[in-house]
């Protein structure tokens, strides 16, 4: 009786875990990218161009209004899956999917982020714009069961002359 | 300067409306577009060493189950870069300049669980 009882759930309490942040952590993640991808091509077809860009000046040269610093920040986390996934394929080396996932992801929403921030500030544009990525957190040899990193953008808003 | 709207009192405004306390113009390009700039100050820098609560890090560690955005994160790392920047104002205005331009921004992890944000520019007055 008791040895069914360790072939059973054993492997269950070892594993349980990581199975349930594989499959909650992909639904989860994956609702959040496409809310980021939906907003971002809302109001890209919105506003009929990106208001972002990185050069130092508006690119249709306009004389200028008034200006000042947009900011907008992510801190975001692998899930322990991904974590484990990525640990063990950094053994091979090669592309490590799923940090490249949680990424793109933040990349994605902090960018969106900024365009929100910019037009509620009442900003016609935002230029020069420059991504920033930082650990906050890591996961050292597996003791510390979380890790995260911040993704920060700042550009500086601008309000053309009409 | 005409006022932006700032009606949100969430902490992404906050920065702005920290700026327009202290009347510190902010531009991250070699000028405050729209101005001129008469002098020049030097270098003003801004920092703060932060560390998270216990209450928060278990939080986020639970967050890391499913992983995405961890927003007490976001939270502290934004008000403190909040605060490095009004720092940064307060030493501009010290010095006589009214704008600080070429704003600059780094972070780095000092100690296990604290992040030191930096903030610096260049100190000028601007008509």
């Amino acid at each position: 009786m008791e040895s069914i009882f360790f072939i059973l759930f054993y492997p269950l309490v070892i594993f349980g875990p990581i199975i349930f942040s594989w499959v909650a952590g992909n639904m989860y993640q994956n609702g959040k990218l496409k809310s980021a991808e939906d907003r971002t091509n809302t109001f890209l077809n919105h506003h009929k161009k990106d208001i972002v860009s990185n050069l130092k000046n508006p690119f249709p040269e306009t004389t200028i209004q008034t200006s000042g610093l947009v900011i907008a920040n992510i801190s975001i986390g692998p899930s322990w899956w991904q974590m484990t996934a990525g640990g063990i394929k950094s053994i091979f080396g090669g592309k490590l999917g799923t940090y490249e996932r949680v990424m793109h992801l933040g990349r994605m929403e902090v960018m969106q982020r900024l365009r929100e921030e910019a037009i509620r500030q009442g900003w016609d544009e935002v230029i020069n714009v420059r991504l920033d990525t930082a650990t906050v957190k890591s996961n050292q040899n597996g003791k510390n069961k979380s890790s995260a990193f911040e993704i920060f953008a700042y550009g500086t808003g601008i309000k053309k002359n009409q | 300067m005409q006022a932006p709207s700032n009606q949100g009192d969430s902490n992404q405004t906050q920065s702005t409306v920290v700026a327009q306390q202290v009347g510190v113009m902010l531009s991250n390009v070699e000028t405050i577009p729209g101005k001129t700039i008469v002098q020049s100050l030097g270098v003003v820098t801004g920092s703060t060493v932060r560390a998270k609560n216990i209450g928060k890090d278990f939080l986020a560690g639970l967050k890391n189950i499913v992983g995405g955005e961890l927003t007490g994160y976001t939270e502290l790392l934004q008000e403190s870069r909040n605060e490095a920047m009004g720092r940064m104002m307060q030493e501009c205005l010290s010095r006589g300049g009214n704008a600080v331009v070429n704003v600059r921004f780094a972070t780095s992890a000092v100690a296990g669980g604290a992040a030191e944000l930096f903030a610096y520019g260049t100190a000028v007055v601007v008509q």
